[in-house]
């Protein structure tokens, strides 16, 4: 397979590159997940449910 | 067999990524959005006084479960009686909804009520064809469309007119939908929580980050010239919103979200009528995405593209990362019980090697986690939704609800080819009602 990477995209991927690439997009993901939990959590307090009709059928 | 691993494991990878940075960007738009708008959720400005004249229509096929409770929330709407016309057409009825739609009209004298009927010899051809059936009629310059099971909140159609008219490039305001029956069932429950991420997540990001909208079904808003222009509604289209949509994107007509115009609209309430309805949005939406495919590669406005593309990948990339990790999960599995029955050692049973293991199963956790997190998020914005019970629900939801995408997805693109192959026109399916 990294053969066919290596051939499509013209650069010499090995394994160890893969390993490299794969940790880091793995960590940046990591990272904006955390992100995305800590911003959830500073929204929940300012939401409130304010802007709901809600009205019952 | 090593290298079809292989190339298992690295599409897996690959789309799970896609599929995270996708889910990643969508929230950050409806956060965003949010936070910008956190100070104009309280609706208090809706007095403002209304000049605009809307005509409503609703088609109707065998409704009678439902129409009346919906003509009673359009007549209560917040909205001058004296500036609506409402058009109901009885699309080729067998039940009594001929009936209870006269009852109604007579009972409401005060309200400009046209009632169009169809038999089954000369209407029954789909919900587009009663559209232009209606278009006919249309009084006024702005047109508002609600399906027969649509209950729209007082403000609904106050908070569309006012949205449409904040641009004059607003060709088209849509609204968003609820669950009516949500408590109903497990299915409901599910389609609750997909319905609200849908939504409160992926459409509002996409209108905070790109501006771009997308015409739902039901309580939406449009300008007459656009229909007049692109000669009503497409008859061939099984989902007519996705293809007006499209038009639309494609001659730079702008398209608004305010995601505080809400209508309840019922859902399915068993397995089997859930999977046709979703066939058929599934085959519609394939069907579109081929027609317009060469649109993409012509000099055709960004604003489509970037439609096309979102469309692509909120209903592709998803379920592809779903189906290779399932295929991945599955041989794996199967390596590991022949291995262990062949009395190797478990030390050896992944053929690749454990650090690429490791990157899969972590991609996949940070997928699922962000999935989680999107669903919670959403439910967190609606009334009375963001509970234990709705929690469990978005744990279990990957593993259950997510895998029928699966199953509607196969089914879609076999009836797509086989219609193709036997040059079969597409066949309307109508939701059944509760």
């Amino acid at each position: 397979m990294l053969n066919i990477i290596n051939f499509i995209f013209k650069i010499p991927m090995t394994e160890r590159i893969w390993s490299i690439i794969s940790y880091v997009v793995v960590l940046i993901l990591a990272i904006s997940l955390i992100v995305s939990y800590i911003l959830f959590f500073k929204l929940q307090k300012l939401y409130d449910n304010r802007y709901q009709e809600g009205s019952k059928l | 067999m090593i290298l079809f691993l292989e190339i298992i494991y690295y599409l897996t990878v690959i789309t799970i990524w896609i599929s995270t940075l996708i889910a990643m960007i969508t929230q950050y738009g409806a956060y965003r959005y949010d936070f910008k708008n956190i100070n104009n959720f309280i609706l208090d400005d809706i007095n403002n006084p209304m000049k605009d004249k809307i005509t409503i229509i609703i088609p109707a096929h065998n409704e009678a479960k439902v129409i009346l409770t919906t003509c009673r929330k359009i007549i209560k709407l917040n909205y001058p009686k004296n500036l609506l016309q409402i058009i109901i057409v009885n699309d080729a009825s067998t039940d009594n909804s001929g009936e209870l739609l006269e009852e109604f009209k007579n009972n409401n004298l005060d309200y400009d009520i046209t009632i169009l009927s169809t038999t089954p010899k000369t209407g029954g051809k789909g919900k587009s064809y009663a559209l232009n059936l209606a278009l006919k009629h249309v009084k006024y310059n702005f047109i508002c469309i609600y399906d027969a099971d649509a209950a729209p909140e007082k403000n609904s159609l106050r908070l569309l007119v006012n949205k449409i008219n904040e641009d004059k490039n607003n060709y088209a305001c849509c609204g968003r939908n609820k669950c009516r029956n949500r408590d109903r069932n497990l299915l409901t429950r599910f389609i609750n929580l997909e319905l609200t991420v849908s939504q409160k997540v992926v459409n509002k990001g996409n209108y905070e980050l790109f501006g771009i909208g997308k015409i739902p079904g039901t309580n939406y808003l449009i300008k007459k010239e656009v229909l007049d222009k692109f000669g009503g509604f497409n008859t061939n289209a099984l989902t007519e919103d996705t293809d007006l949509s499209f038009k639309m994107h494609i001659n730079n007509m702008k398209i608004a979200y305010e995601p505080r115009s809400e209508a309840y609209q019922q859902e399915p309430e068993e397995l089997k009528v859930f999977i046709k309805q979703r066939t058929r949005w599934a085959q519609g939406n394939l069907n579109i995405t081929n027609t317009y495919f060469r649109s993409m590669f012509k000099k055709s406005s960004k604003q489509f593209k970037i439609a096309y593309l979102l469309q692509i990948s909120i209903h592709y990339w998803f379920i592809m990362a779903i189906l290779f990790s399932n295929i991945f999960f599955v041989v794996q599995l199967s390596i590991a019980i022949l291995n262990l029955v062949a009395g190797q050692n478990i030390d050896n049973i992944f053929i690749i090697h454990n650090y690429t293991i490791n990157t899969l199963i972590f991609s996949w956790a940070i997928l699922y986690l962000y999935f989680i997190l999107n669903i919670n998020y959403a439910l967190s914005t609606e009334k009375g939704q963001y509970n234990s019970d709705n929690f469990i629900l978005s744990i279990v939801y990957y593993f259950t609800y997510a895998q029928l995408f699966l199953i509607i997805s196969v089914k879609a693109i076999f009836k797509v080819v086989y219609n193709k192959i036997k040059k079969r026109e597409n066949e309307w399916y109508k939701t059944q009602r509760y």
